[in-house]
């Protein structure tokens, strides 16, 4: 492991030590504007009579992440001029780029949601329940056609739009957290967040073990932008976090879409301002996956090779030869595998056939 | 002079001790028997009159009372002849009266003094073990099932002769030996007769792991039946405890038992004209029906929606508690029932089954055909699976000696380690169709991916609340199949291609 070069890790770790500062000057400051200062100029800015202290810390840390380097193994990182996975051009190429990025899970999952298709999905924490059930479809159509989810793992909208993608076989979903990737946030995600790690992967500019602060989220959602091509936002109040999520996809060039919602619930509120304001309509979750260039009714997208050959076992009517050269069991299960994915059926005379 | 020989009556399969009292006076010579019998029971008169008398006894010409006792239980059938004609013997001096102590005596009696085997045997045996009798009389042919009771020694007889000549000592007593182990199933069909359809062999493979009733569908002649009567060998042996529950029954209603080395679990296949009462069981004393002659077998139900509706609905009672219970006058039974169900069905009336070549039935006649099959029997079948007509390649490959197919040798190894796998985790007595949602999916006993393939095939084949457990168990079943201990998205994947598919699952 090789991890970010030195200089990064120390500005990354800066912005760790200093969270509580940022916290407190949160009024007088806009945190995006201080996240890419160096970790000298940055302790000078925030810290005041206590920047001596910082610096002590600082170093402290530094040393200590560089002999921690091993302890975590499940977790790599990099940088842009190093690192253990290739950064994604998109971030380095960011008006406010992270300066490293850690990944609990597969890098190649952060690389697939940079340059294939891949939507953030954001929206309220306290999502109703069409919210939810609507996050959970988008989720589950973007990665049936074969994108990546990206949402922040927050409760409500993000947690759905990231269910909707492990409800899919081979789903693929990232979720970026304002603190360490090792830190579970909100701890009810538990389980999520290891799912997550086990199906795709969960990506912080933070070191790991780094807290997370009110500042935090904003400049998580910034980078969600960043890695998205397409921005959807399910639901959100005005002035939520989430508009801020589609704020930074216009700064940098990047659709939003906004999901209707009831014109009394405040918890839509801000996503129907972003419809007037010319989001596209989510009409259907299937808008979102045209939108992001995949088609919604290609079902084999997702399909691994072994149904692929259960198909042809249908098409050549020789389904009971592949029973018997695959064994029962295990052909049967990918029938049915195809019968769940609505590729299959078998009609009133017990005949598989293929649908569609 | 007054006599006392205990006979043994049948009430539904099981023994009830009736002592034959016999009273000779001096009067006009009749010969009367009281205690509730029906004309079998009459008649015997007659039976033992001439077996006496054929056998050179001598018939007293007095006035001969017998009462059966206890009075209040009907009796019926000629298995009172022999206790009857011992009575007057012993009654009339011929024979001591010392020599009937602790002696059972059952048989039917023939005009020259042969006992004939009659139904019942093998209980009375055990009637009379309970009893604390020190032995028991049994015709020559009713030995062999009665020598699966051990701890009572059985005489075989020939005739009434035969029978005095032991009891005065003239002759030792011809005791039967213990039957020795019976060797189960060799005789069945083999799995490896079945043509193609490997779909249809699993299902079965899977229903006699787990104990799961099946559904065959398919055009006619395909082999549904074929496969059907194939089960019985693929599941495991009886123990000595189920033999015994199974032999009583087949004694008591005299079904020839087979105790030689063919012995099998049952297989019944009742017409789809059979009555509720004939599947139940029935008539003013009850008899058992053919749930009950399927204990601890298989029942068939070909024809399956041809069944009266009534009577397929009567089924449930014994698909859920294992035995039936019966009222009548006569009193109430209970009648041993656990047996696995395969029912098998046409696809529609024509039997054609829509396929491309030509089903003619009407769209309307086809829904009716399908309502037909009763909705709770069909809750209670966990498996269903399609027989299709195969592929004319199998028939050249089954001539050629193709290994594809399965042998019953090593379907029932793999049937075997399964259920090895189930005593583990449920206990005696308890199989995968017994288990409740809680017990399938508590414990981590259901992988994540598993739990989330059943939640999508919930929503998108619309299953039932019951319907989801129904996958469950056959996965569960699937899972020990494969030597697993949790169960696997493959696992529930196998067990969602044999679900039940239709309207009303």
């Amino acid at each position: 492991m090789t991890g970010p070069c030195l200089d990064c890790t120390r500005n990354s770790l800066a912005l760790a030590v200093s969270g509580a500062h940022l916290e407190a000057m949160r009024a007088a400051w806009r945190p995006k504007s201080v996240l890419g200062l160096e970790a000298d100029a940055l302790l000078r800015a925030v810290g005041g009579k206590a920047e001596a202290g910082l610096h002590t810390k600082l170093d402290l840390a530094v040393e200590r992440a560089r002999s921690e380097e091993q302890a975590l193994p499940s977790i790599c990182a990099a940088c842009r001029h190093q690192g253990d996975f290739e950064f994604p051009d998109a971030l380095a190429s960011d008006p406010e780029p992270p300066w490293a990025l850690w990944v609990h899970g597969s890098p190649g999952a952060l690389t697939r949601a940079c340059e294939s298709p891949s939507a953030g999905v954001v929206g309220a924490r306290r999502a109703d329940a069409y919210g939810n059930a609507v996050a959970r479809d988008i989720g589950r159509a973007v990665a049936r056609a074969g994108g990546t989810v990206v949402s922040g793992l927050a409760f409500g909208i993000d947690a759905s739009a990231h269910r909707g993608a492990l409800d899919v076989e081979a789903g693929a979903t990232v979720a970026v957290t304002g603190g360490g990737v090792d830190v579970v946030y909100p701890k009810a995600h538990r389980q999520l967040h290891r799912e997550i790690v086990d199906r795709g992967a969960v990506v912080s500019e933070m070191p790991p073990g780094t807290a997370l602060w009110k500042w935090s989220f904003p400049a998580r959602n910034r980078l969600i932008a960043a890695i998205s091509d397409l921005v959807v936002v399910v639901q959100g109040a005005r002035h939520s976090g989430s508009l801020h999520t589609a704020d930074a996809a216009l700064a940098r060039n990047i659709p939003v879409a906004a999901v209707p919602g009831r014109i009394d619930a405040g918890v839509s509120q801000g996503s129907n301002l972003l419809l007037a304001d010319g989001a596209l309509v989510v009409t259907e979750p299937s808008v979102v996956v045209r939108a992001l260039g995949l088609d919604p009714d290609d079902k084999k997208a997702a399909i691994k090779a072994d149904l692929v050959e259960a198909c042809e076992a249908i098409s050549a009517d020789r389904v009971d030869d592949y029973l018997l050269q695959v064994g029962t069991q295990v052909g049967n299960s990918r029938l049915a595998r195809l019968e769940l994915l609505g590729l299959a059926e078998t009609g009133t005379d017990g005949r598989w056939r293929l649908v569609g | 002079m007054l006599t006392k020989v205990m006979t043994f009556a049948l009430e539904g399969v099981e023994p009830v001790p009736v002592s034959v009292e016999v009273d000779i006076r001096p009067g006009l010579p009749t010969f009367q028997i009281v205690g509730l019998g029906d004309t079998a029971v009459r008649e015997s008169r007659e039976r033992v009159r001439g077996a006496i008398q054929n056998s050179g006894f001598e018939f007293p010409m007095k006035r001969i009372v017998a009462n059966l006792a206890p009075a209040s239980l009907r009796k019926s059938g000629p298995s009172f002849d022999a206790a009857l004609a011992v009575g007057i013997l012993a009654a009339s001096e011929q024979i001591p009266l010392l020599s009937i102590d602790g002696t059972g005596i059952f048989g039917e009696l023939s005009l020259s003094g042969e006992l004939k085997s009659c139904a019942g045997a093998l209980p009375a045996t055990e009637g009379a073990r309970t009893l604390g009798l020190s032995r028991i009389f049994l015709p020559e042919r009713a030995c062999a099932e009665a020598s699966l009771i051990r701890g009572i020694s059985i005489g075989a007889v020939r005739d009434l002769r035969e029978l005095h000549s032991t009891l005065i000592g003239e002759r030792p007593l011809r005791e039967v030996e213990p039957q020795p182990e019976i060797v189960q199933g060799s005789s069945a069909p083999d799995l490896s007769d079945v043509v193609g359809q490997p779909g249809a062999v699993e299902a079965l493979v899977v229903a006699a792991a787990g104990g799961h009733n099946l559904l065959l569908e398919g055009p006619p002649g395909t082999g549904k039946t074929m496969l059907a009567r194939r089960l019985p060998a693929l599941l495991p042996p009886l123990d000595e405890d189920e033999l015994i529950e199974v032999a009583r029954i087949q004694s008591a209603t005299g079904i020839g038992l087979n105790t030689g080395s063919g012995f099998c679990r049952p297989f019944r296949a009742p017409h789809h004209s059979v009555s509720a009462a004939g599947l139940l069981g029935g008539g003013s004393v009850p008899v058992p029906g053919e749930v009950t002659l399927a204990h601890r077998g298989v029942l068939f139900l070909d024809e399956f929606p041809e069944f009266r509706r009534d009577a397929l609905e009567s089924l449930r009672q014994p698909l859920e508690e294992g035995e039936v219970s019966i009222v009548r006058r006569a009193g109430r039974l209970k009648f041993p029932s656990r047996f696995q169900l395969i029912a098998a069905a046409n696809p529609c009336p024509c039997g054609v089954g829509g396929e491309s070549n030509g089903c003619q039935c009407p769209p309307l006649s086809l829904e009716r055909y399908r309502s037909r099959m009763s909705g709770p029997v069909l809750d209670r079948i966990d498996l269903s699976v399609f027989v299709g007509r195969p592929a004319i390649s199998d028939f050249a490959r089954a001539g050629g000696g193709h290994p594809s197919s399965t042998t019953s040798k090593e379907a029932s190894a793999r049937v075997q380690s399964a259920r090895q796998a189930q005593h583990a985790r449920l206990g005696p007595g308890r199989l995968n169709r017994d288990m409740s949602s809680e017990e399938l999916t508590g414990g981590g006993a259901l992988e994540t991916a598993a739990e989330r393939v059943l939640a999508e095939a919930y929503e998108r084949h619309r299953l039932s609340p019951r319907g989801r457990v129904r996958v469950l168990r056959v996965a569960r079943t699937v899972a020990d199949l494969e030597g697993e201990d949790t169960i696997s998205q493959d696992s529930v994947l196998a067990a969602l291609a044999f679900r039940m598919r239709g309207p009303k699952r």
